[in-house]
């Protein structure tokens, strides 16, 4: 069984940081939220136009490329997580930075130990290639669905894609809410009897009381700016740890 | 959708067709085909279509393995169409060294198809496609094969049947023959380009796309139906023309400018005058195309981005005459240079928010736009100013230029007699380049010209000259040429003029480009400056520096030019905004005279 279909037997925990971030650390911030609990780790390749990201993951990308992180650094360091953790590795990216040599790109992660892959300027009609690539590669090709998305489509997207659904439970861009958005049972239950994957659900999650009713309506839930403002405000491995433990360890509802 | 085009007999021809956007190329060397070819034209045309980037595919019917192999080895092919019975029968030999593509014949397939490699092609002779069920189509409707192949349709294919077949059978890809052939054998560029259009509406060729998150995909849907279904229709053209010329001025004067042309030269040339519109510019009727849409789809909130400030204030202008509420982002950089537009659309209503971010120039202002759309779609209009990023937008901007090149024609004929040599206009994203050329296009002895920053001079982060420095890639929704580093990211850009400094140039332009249509140069800043200090004093008119670009070309090729060469000029906007940033800078000696 593949790690991601282990991984949503139960509920996933993803956790996202920006490759990169951090400089050296880098690689200690991705093993310190698997400690944490996260069982699905999101690298994010930086690109230096990020339209769907907020400020926080804005600002990270920057960091990450004025320190020269390039796709060879991020190879190295899946490589060097996928060897000190079993954690599902899932890589997050816009579509410019690799589509010049798609496939090999593919086949690079694949082989650094990656499960699946989100391109999120890519959208279903302008993706069959990688859902080909990925599919030949035994990757998981990874599609998000939206509020706007219809659910007719949510439908189409999971039988299109594999490993989980990628619900981003709001309008905008990603970052830090204090809040879910009142309607998000009906809105998660409509998408879960829509979608033939198992459904994270991600944007602005960032504390425990929030991922304990996602995990209790949903088979996952993500957390990203919140863990990357963790490294802007220079936080250490061992403190973002601390941090994942205390939203992560939750029982759901 | 991937497009192939079968039996191609001309290399040039075959090189176009890859370049206007056929993924394959396919050649026939079967006496018993019309468009059999020798191997030394194979080689001919393998090299012309892998040049343009794209692969041929030998398309076998009746050869001996023998054959078959040996023309493979000498095109050093790697994937080959299996069409005839025949040949069929070698596909176990074939499959392991090949990537084949199938042509079905209802029969189960062999088991050393690979679906991670291989196509199935439905070679349609009658009128319908009976065997291909979209849901269970990839393996021929046999039961006990579960293999799922990506597959082709073929035959029969028209410009008036190819959406509804797309649309009933769910291909990966199409492929065209006799369609798009003048006479038996012969292709038509012409219509092989009307095909690709057909087939991939959201592209130019290679170019365009829809490359955006799944966030936008509803509203940019909606949008494309509103401007289908609303902007098409006469009602709304009606309505749009009575605005263009009531409001915003139309139609604007075409000058001709005998004194700058005798700085120049032995030539003519020819303004064509988008200056003199309303608030100073080409974008204006743009501007007033998207906020009508707008209002009639009910939306009350404007989002547009602006570099130079004029798109900015057109859009801010169209939004006070239509009461809507207009937000403007633009990067802190150019909120600086452009202070007289900043005050103009502060005084309008709009909120200007300076975005500091990234370059602090216009990209960043578009990413800022396109979050706030993403966020505010519902309720908000995404006004974008140049004939760029995701589909509808590149076609729908195009379309309410069109009116400059309409114009630009009529009245060219009337004042000269005949029609221009050649159309010059400068290109940030590429609207008013793309409004004038709309024009002419059609003409193929008219050159059309578009001329992008060359800023500081060569090397990247020097200007904004995206032909010459850049290779295409995916930004703001589009895949177009773009300035970017081998990594694939983004670079900053540099160019005196606020409106041409950007990373990314409108898709239909690359097309042009990659297909010939039009040639692109660049000129530097200081090119620039001069031919703006040309026109102000031969002619009593105050270029934008955008448009400067344009005639800073025309004017460093005019001694090459053959004596009474007629040149048609966009004057895309006026320079009254450039004035302060230039007489602090540039032009300072000026203001101690």
């Amino acid at each position: 069984m593949s790690r991601l279909s282990k991984v949503f037997k139960d509920s996933a925990k993803i956790a996202y940081l920006t490759a990169g971030d951090g400089g050296e650390k880098s690689i200690d911030y991705f093993l310190a939220l698997a400690k944490g609990g996260a069982n699905v780790l999101e690298i994010g390749i930086p690109f230096s136009d990020p339209v769907a990201d907020g400020p926080s993951i804005q600002l990270a990308m920057e960091r990450a490329l004025s320190t020269g992180t390039n796709i060879d650094e991020v190879l190295k360091l899946v490589a060097g997580v996928r060897a000190r953790t079993d954690a599902a590795i899932i890589i997050f990216t816009y579509y410019n930075p690799i589509f010049h040599d798609l496939e090999n790109f593919l086949k690079k992660i694949k082989d650094a130990g990656a499960d699946g892959v989100l391109v999120v300027d890519l959208p279903f009609e302008e993706n069959e290639n990688l859902r080909f690539l990925c599919n030949k590669l035994d990757l998981a090709p990874i599609m998000v669905a939206s509020p706007s998305t219809p659910l007719e489509r949510v439908k189409l997207l999971s039988e299109n894609s594999s490993g989980f659904l990628y619900y981003a439970c709001r309008k905008g861009t990603t970052g830090v809410k204090s809040d879910l958005p009142e309607d998000i049972p009906q809105q998660i239950k409509l998408v879960k009897e829509h979608s033939s994957l198992p459904v994270a659900v991600g944007f602005g999650v960032s504390n425990s009381d929030m991922v304990k009713k996602l995990l209790s309506i949903a088979d996952g839930c993500v957390i990203g700016s919140y863990f990357v403002n963790a490294i802007a405000n220079g936080k250490t491995p061992h403190e973002l740890e601390i941090m994942a433990k205390e939203v992560f360890n939750v029982i759901p509802d | 959708m991937l497009i192939k085009i079968c039996g191609l007999t001309n290399p040039d021809t075959a090189a176009m067709a890859a370049k206007s956007g056929a993924d394959y190329i396919g050649l026939l060397f079967s006496a018993c085909s019309p468009r059999q070819i020798s191997l030394d034209k194979a080689r001919e045309i393998s090299k012309a279509v892998r040049d343009a980037g794209s692969e041929v595919v030998a398309v076998f019917v009746d050869e001996s393995l023998e054959e078959l192999e040996q023309i493979a080895v000498a095109l050093d092919l790697k994937i080959i169409q299996l069409h005839g019975g025949k040949v069929r029968a070698f596909c176990d030999v074939l499959a392991p060294k090949y990537q084949i593509i199938y042509v079905a014949d209802g029969k189960s397939l062999p088991a050393s198809l690979n679906p991670n490699k291989d196509f199935i092609m439905y070679d349609n002779k009658s009128s319908t496609y009976p065997e291909i069920d979209p849901k269970n189509v990839q393996t021929c409707g046999k039961s006990g094969d579960d293999r799922k192949f990506r597959y082709f349709v073929a035959g029969n294919l028209s410009t008036d049947n190819i959406q509804e077949v797309i649309k009933t059978t769910q291909p990966n890809g199409v492929d065209l023959s006799s369609s798009v052939e003048i006479s038996k054998g012969i292709k038509d560029i012409k219509k092989i380009r009307e095909f690709i259009k057909l087939t991939r509406p959201e592209r130019y060729g290679r170019f365009g796309g829809r490359f955006v998150p799944e966030l936008l995909i509803k509203p940019l849907q909606e949008l494309e139906t509103a401007f289908k279904e609303v902007v098409l229709t006469k009602p709304f053209q009606a309505e749009f023309i009575d605005i263009l010329k009531n409001y915003t001025g139309r139609p604007t004067a075409l000058t001709e400018v005998k004194n700058f042309a005798a700085a120049l030269g032995d030539i003519r040339v020819f303004l064509k005058r988008e200056d003199l519109l309303h608030t100073g510019a080409h974008k204006i009727n743009n501007a007033v195309g998207q906020c009508l849409l707008a209002k009639k789809m009910g939306k009350i909130r404007i989002i547009a981005e602006t570099g130079a400030g004029q798109h900015g204030l057109a859009t801010a202008t169209a939004c006070a005459m239509f009461g809507l509420e207009c937000v403007v982002y633009m990067g802190k950089i150019d909120v600086a240079r452009q202070a007289p537009n900043v005050a103009k659309m502060r005084l309008l209503g709009a909120k200007v928010v300076s975005v500091a971010s990234g370059s602090a120039t216009l990209k960043d202002a578009v990413n800022e736009a396109l979050r706030d759309w993403a966020e505010s779609y519902e309720t908000s209009h995404y006004c974008l100013g140049s004939a760029l990023g995701p589909y509808p937008f590149p076609q729908m901007v195009a379309h309410f230029h069109a009116v400059i090149g309409k114009e630009a024609h009529e009245q060219f004929l009337a004042q000269a007699g005949s029609q221009p040599d050649m159309v010059v206009a400068c290109v940030g994203g590429g609207s008013n380049a793309i409004g004038i050329f709309q024009g002419f296009m059609h003409d193929p002895k008219i050159s059309l010209i578009g001329v992008e920053a060359g800023g500081k001079g060569t090397g990247l982060g020097n200007n904004a000259a995206r032909f010459s420095e850049g290779f295409p890639g995916v930004l703001h929704g589009s895949y177009t040429y773009l300035l970017q580093t081998s990594g694939g990211q983004i670079v900053d850009t540099y160019s005196i003029s606020a409106g041409l400094d950007y990373p990314a140039v409108g898709p239909e332009h690359s097309d042009l480009y990659l297909t010939d249509r039009a040639k692109y140069y660049s000129v530097t800043d200081k090119e620039t400056l001069e031919a703006f200090q040309l026109l102000i004093k031969t002619e009593g008119i105050i270029p934008a520096l955008e448009s400067s670009h344009a005639l800073a070309y025309v004017k460093k090729i005019a001694s090459s030019l053959k004596p009474g060469t007629k040149v048609l000029i966009n004057l895309s906007g006026r320079g009254d905004k450039d004035l302060p940033q230039l007489l602090e800078g540039e032009l300072k000696h000026v203001t101690s005279i």
